[in-house]
């Protein structure tokens, strides 16, 4: 891969670290563990290499990137299959923080994700909505200058752990963002189980739960659409890695697993197999730059571009993880082979940040159809 | 009186004579099979009244309506893999024997797979040493389905490590509480344990159980093996997903024009699948031919895309699961245990697998039934001790 040098630093040292401190026998102990990740490896990725606040700008102790560094940080996240609030704090929340140019609430939490010690996540309008700021159910009143919040979001990501939660609420008859304190009692969290075990959801029930809104009245929308650019492309970088491990691991049997006297990767059904997965994943990486030159850009084309990586990642991702299975035969069905882990988070991407279908209905409007 | 009429009146006597609600279990077992409505298509005195195979289908329609126990689905391995096989290789004494244990209610198992030996069957290293009166066997079996509510196995071991590899094999009957057989539950993408790893040290089986000839395993298990095939095609032919998908999509797809297009293309693969399983069960007589294995990949496929299907109907709430409690399955997925969309969509994964793979079938289908030259072997007539493995 071409990449220039500080990119391809950043990816090997990233490669390198997450080996080390997040091997599957890591990311195995967390399945069921009550955080869901590894607080250490956490504060290690944002300490020596500040993965967290690689976007964050450097007055808020980042180091002021873009979305070329979040999405090699991403990919090999996704690679390592790593759990941790990745692309619920840094992709989603750090970004609607920055753009709200709110002051106040970037210096409230912005240095807090950059150094680790915050976890925040966005409660998207969910039921295959994604994004979109105006499928919010939950209503905001003010009253003597304060807010408070009423609703309830289903399988909001990383709930269970989040320090601050970052709501669109209705008032007035526009849609705001509001932040709420996660630990206050008029905020009630209650985990689901996932389908990826190495990501977490919740349901969160607010009942007039004080909150304080963040940028200008009525900004939810735009918010909403800048995080969800950057949450998309981040998340198409996450099936990337995923797609291209699931490709070296299944490449890696196919050359050593005998039957009928050979390796089985000398039937052509399975090279076969082996070659539509290279090609998907190559064609995912062409999509995935190209969303990451569009969202840094901030170009014309960028929801398209975004719509394109979100369909054509997911698809790959999906295909790949579920022809790695049926290429190990038996052993890739079991618990204790890796391809479930990839395949489930493959499966549950598809739904995360809306589907392949809702953004083909997007790319239907951008191309006029 | 037609065949048909003939069977569905003595289905009726049956359950008139031996009221499911107030016989026990084994003894209404045992009078189905004395009556020969075990098999309709088996000879008589072997379960059977030597009729059309067909006929079977109506006979559990009427017990399960009455409430009576249904082999075909409580006992799939033993019912309709392990009985075909001892009708057609087992010497009177054994048939009698094992056909009416099945009869009654024994669960089988397949221990033919092991950790080297899949698709490759005939590869397979678990060593039987002959002995006075019987075989020492030992070994590792792996992907054992429901071992550890079975009460034998349908075990493929080698007896003769000097002949090529399909030639030194014998087929046993293994009676699963003889000392040295252990079973160890082995989870799955599920979450459950359905299957298991099985490790034979030093078992002794008598000569009284070994089913065919010496070194002829290999035949006796193509006769195992054909009947999967049948059996998974036709069983998913009994339920599946087409039925929770509109079930789903009654419930939720509002109208979207494309999850319309998708549901109507399930239902009519379900339907054509369903129509080719009733027309190959009319013409079958005897041991399924290499043509089961187009119902075996068809609805291997249409399980996969169907759940999948359920999934995207499902939305957000794919991103959530039941429980991944390690349950120990009694009974394979599916039946009897949880009908979640989610879970069963993960099971599918294994239809592709289970039972031979898409590929294999592929392979078989090309070269069996269209007589396509084969790829290279290169391992056929070489002794198996001198083969590449691994
Ligand atoms: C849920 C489940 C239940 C099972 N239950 C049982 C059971 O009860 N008893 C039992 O004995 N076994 C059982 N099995 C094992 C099953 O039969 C094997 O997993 C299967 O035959 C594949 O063998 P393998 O796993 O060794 O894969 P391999 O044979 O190693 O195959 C790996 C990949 O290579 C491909 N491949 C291999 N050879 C060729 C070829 N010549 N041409 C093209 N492609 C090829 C395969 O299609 C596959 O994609 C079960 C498996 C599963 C998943």
């Amino acid at each position: 891969m071409d990449e220039p040098d500080e990119l391809r630093d950043l990816r090997s040292t990233l490669h390198r670290m997450l080996a080390s401190t997040a091997p599957e026998s890591v990311v195995r102990e967390h399945l069921d563990s009550p955080e869901g990740f590894d607080r250490s490896a956490w504060t290690r990725l944002a300490t020596e290499i500040g993965v967290q606040g690689l976007a964050v700008a450097e007055e808020y102790g980042g180091a002021g990137c873009g979305m070329r560094e979040l999405a090699v940080a991403g990919e090999e996240l996704g690679y390592s299959l790593f759990p941790g609030p990745f692309l619920s704090t840094v992709l989603l929340g750090a970004t609607l923080i920055a753009r709200s140019r709110d002051a106040a609430t970037m210096q409230a939490l912005l240095p807090g994700i950059a150094d680790g010690s915050l976890v925040c996540t966005l409660a998207l309008p969910q039921h295959g909505a994604g994004w979109d700021a105006d499928a919010t159910t939950v209503t905001a009143v003010s009253e003597a200058g304060t807010w408070t919040l009423t609703g309830t979001i289903d399988h909001v990501l990383d709930g269970q752990v989040a320090d601050v939660i970052l709501v669109p609420a209705r008032h007035d008859g526009v849609i705001s963002v509001f932040r709420v304190d996660a630990n206050s009692p008029s905020v009630e969290v209650r985990p689901a189980l996932s389908m990826d075990q190495t990501r977490r959801f919740a349901h969160v029930d607010l009942t007039s739960a004080s909150a304080l809104r963040i940028g200008a009245p009525g900004s939810a929308r735009q918010l909403l659409a800048d995080a969800g650019a950057v949450g998309s492309v981040g998340l198409a970088a996450d099936q990337m890695g995923g797609a291209r491990r699931m490709l070296e691991v299944t490449a890696d049997y196919a050359r050593t697993r005998y039957q009928f006297g050979r390796p089985i990767g000398s039937f052509q059904a399975v090279k076969h197999a082996l070659a539509n997965m290279l090609i998907s994943t190559e064609l995912a990486r062409a999509a995935l730059d190209d969303a990451v030159r569009a969202v840094d850009e901030k170009a014309r084309d960028m929801g398209t571009a975004v719509s394109v990586a979100n369909i054509v990642c997911s698809e790959a991702y999906y295909d790949v993880a579920a022809a790695a299975i049926q290429l190990h035969g038996g052993i890739g069905f079991t618990w204790e082979h890796s391809a479930h882990l990839y395949f489930k988070r493959a499966t549950a991407d598809r739904f995360l940040l809306g589907t392949p279908a809702h953004h083909a209905q997007r790319l239907a409007g951008a191309l006029e159809l | 009186m037609s065949a048909a009429d003939q069977v569905e009146r003595l289905t009726r006597r049956l359950l008139e004579r031996y009221p499911p609600q107030t016989t026990g279990r084994t003894a209404f077992l045992a009078a189905q099979y004395d009556a020969g409505l075990t098999w309709v298509h088996h000879p008589a005195g072997r379960g059977g009244l030597g009729g059309e195979r067909d006929a079977q289908r109506r006979v559990f329609e009427l017990l399960t309506a009455a409430g009576a126990p249904n082999l075909q689905v409580e006992s799939r391995l033993a019912y309709s893999m392990g009985a075909p096989s001892v009708l057609e290789w087992g010497s009177g004494e054994q048939q009698e024997r094992y056909l009416r244990a099945i009869a009654t209610g024994e669960r089988w198992c397949q221990l033919f797979s092991e950790p080297g030996a899949g698709s490759d069957l005939a590869a397979i290293d678990t060593r039987a040493v002959r002995e006075q009166g019987g075989w020492r066997v030992t070994g590792q079996k792996v992907w054992t389905s429901m071992a550890a509510s079975s009460q034998r196995g349908m075990l493929l071991a080698r007896t003769d490590p000097a002949q090529p590899k399909h030639r030194g094999l014998t087929y046993f009957v293994l009676d699963l509480a003889t000392p040295g057989v252990e079973i160890r539950p082995l989870r799955q993408i599920t979450g459950e344990a359905e299957f298991s790893e099985v490790y034979l040290t030093d078992v002794l089986i008598p000569d009284t159980d070994r089913l065919g000839p010496v070194n002829a395993g290999w035949k006796v298990a193509m006769s195992t093996l054909m009947n999967e095939r049948d059996m998974f095609g036709t069983k998913a032919a009994e339920s599946g997903p087409v039925e929770l998908a509109l079930a789903l999509y009654r419930e939720r797809a509002g109208g979207d024009p494309d999850l319309r297009t998708r549901m109507v293309r399930l239902w009519l693969r379900g339907h054509v699948l369903r129509l080719y399983a009733a027309r190959a069960a009319r013409r079958s007589t005897g041991t399924p031919g290499p043509q089961s294995s187009v119902s075996k990949v068809g609805f291997a496929e249409l399980n996969k895309d169907g759940y999948e299907l359920c999934l995207d109907l499902l939305g957000d709430e794919a991103l959530l699961y039941d429980t991944y409690e390690p349950d120990e399955l009694t009974a394979p997925s599916g039946a009897g245990a949880s009908q979640d969309p989610r879970r069963l969509f993960l099971r599918s994964r294994a239809n592709s697998i289970e039972g031979g793979t898409t590929e294999i079938m592929r392979n078989i289908l090309a070269e069996r039934v269209l007589g396509l030259p084969a790829e290279p072997r290169v391992d056929k007539d070489l002794p198996y001790s001198s083969l590449r493995r691994g």
